[in-house]
């Protein structure tokens, strides 16, 4: 599935993803055959013992993955922050709730998912990269920035990494949606000034005043976060050929800023999907070191309104 | 250009709405009463908006409580002058 079909599908843009289609590459061609030589068997005996081996662990998956859709939200944090090996009192900590509270949630998931112990679920969910976008989020690495690509529901998790970002150091805050909220910033802050302080907030309008932007931050070591970067690049007063070229530029500064501290770039479909702006979103892909896709359920909150 | 803030009145309708859960689980009688607070809090928007406070929250409670002192107030002078009166 390519990335534009994945971002629309994840949003529930597109209902049918049509066929997949699998090729075989010669190396794997060569493993099968050297694994059917080992073995003494044909080659279809191994195909079909790997194939249903797969199956099976697809169905243990999709199991899995209807017992955590199950999951109230609260318990799916508990649950996420018990696989990062987490205390019951940091859990507590960190979600500002009571230790009873946590043990509750606990008890309540281990139900849903069969279970009896917490090393259980551990076990199970090893591979599932709990929590890991957080702390992808809050610990951007040098050398190129990340792209966040979601329902601007999403926009509550940036802000709250944007805060926690503040708490380590500096961090700037480029907004081409108009989507900083002071407000939800300072209260992941906890109100406290010596962070708010930290965060730089520069906001664009048009794209044009977006490649500005990127071209006066300079490349310091301070993370950087850009929100809804392709807001301004979904005007269709512009050119369709000058925003490719706007956002090209803007992507060459986003490698610049990325050389000397890591970042963050998030983008939403646009409302009407076009045959420019799914370019932009192929070509802010294949340019970001690594892409995540956000899916939440909850209906997205009408912007703030300009005027 | 443009707002880049929710206003006082928008914050205090978001925060207003977060307590919907909280209200539907209270008897009528408690309903009423935070409704009450919340009128009380409601009065001091255009403070709370001149404030630029970073947590907009904790004004609109000392709004509340700025009205709630207020009635004490005005309760204790009328007890005074009833005490003066039997006096």
């Amino acid at each position: 599935m390519s990335f534009i079909d994945r971002l629309f599908y994840l949003l529930g843009h597109s209902q049918d993803v049509g066929p997949r289609r699998y090729e075989l590459d010669e190396h794997l061609q060569t493993v099968l055959e050297d694994l059917a030589l080992q073995e003494q068997r044909p080659m279809e005996d191994v195909h079909a013992d790997l194939i249903s081996s797969a199956l099976a662990h697809r169905h243990r998956s999709n199991i899995l993955w209807d017992h955590w859709r199950s999951l109230s939200p609260r318990e799916q944090d508990v649950t996420a922050l018990t696989c990062q090996v987490c205390t019951n009192p940091q859990i507590a900590a960190r979600l500002h709730i009571s230790v009873e509270t946590v043990k509750m949630h606990m008890r309540n998931t281990l139900v849903k998912f069969q279970l009896y112990s917490k090393s259980e679920l551990r076990l199970i969910s090893h591979n599932w990269g709990l929590g890991t976008l957080m702390d992808t989020l809050i610990e951007p690495k040098t050398g190129g920035w990340i792209l966040l690509a979601g329902a601007c529901s999403m926009n509550s998790t940036m802000l709250t990494a944007i805060a926690h970002l503040g708490e380590r150091g500096a961090v700037r805050v480029l907004d081409g949606g108009n989507r900083f909220n002071a407000y939800t910033v300072a209260r992941a802050a906890h109100g406290r000034p010596d962070i708010l302080e930290r965060i730089t907030v520069s906001r664009a309008f048009t794209c044009y005043q977006m490649l500005s932007l990127l071209e006066s931050t300079p490349a310091i070591p301070a993370p950087f976060v850009v929100l809804d970067l392709l807001n301004t690049f979904y005007d269709e007063s512009v050119q369709a050929g000058e925003r490719k070229r706007l956002l090209q530029a803007c992507i060459s500064h986003l490698h610049r800023l990325g050389q000397a501290a890591g970042g963050v770039v998030s983008i939403r479909p646009p409302a009407v999907p076009s045959q420019a702006a799914l370019e932009m979103l192929d070509l802010l892909q294949s340019s970001a070191v690594d892409t995540f896709f956000v899916q939440m359920a909850a209906p997205a909150p009408e912007p703030m309104r300009l005027f | 250009m443009g707002r880049t803030l929710p206003s006082a009145t928008q914050v205090f309708l978001q925060e207003q709405d977060s307590f919907a859960r909280f209200r539907r689980a209270l008897r009528r009688s408690d309903q009423l009463a935070l409704d009450d607070l919340f009128t009380s809090a409601r009065q001091h928007l255009a403070a709370a908006q001149y404030a630029s406070h970073a947590l907009p929250f904790e004004v609109f409670l000392l709004s509340m409580l700025l009205e709630e002192h207020k009635e004490v107030m005005r309760l204790r002078q009328q007890v005074d002058e009833l005490i003066s009166r039997q006096k």
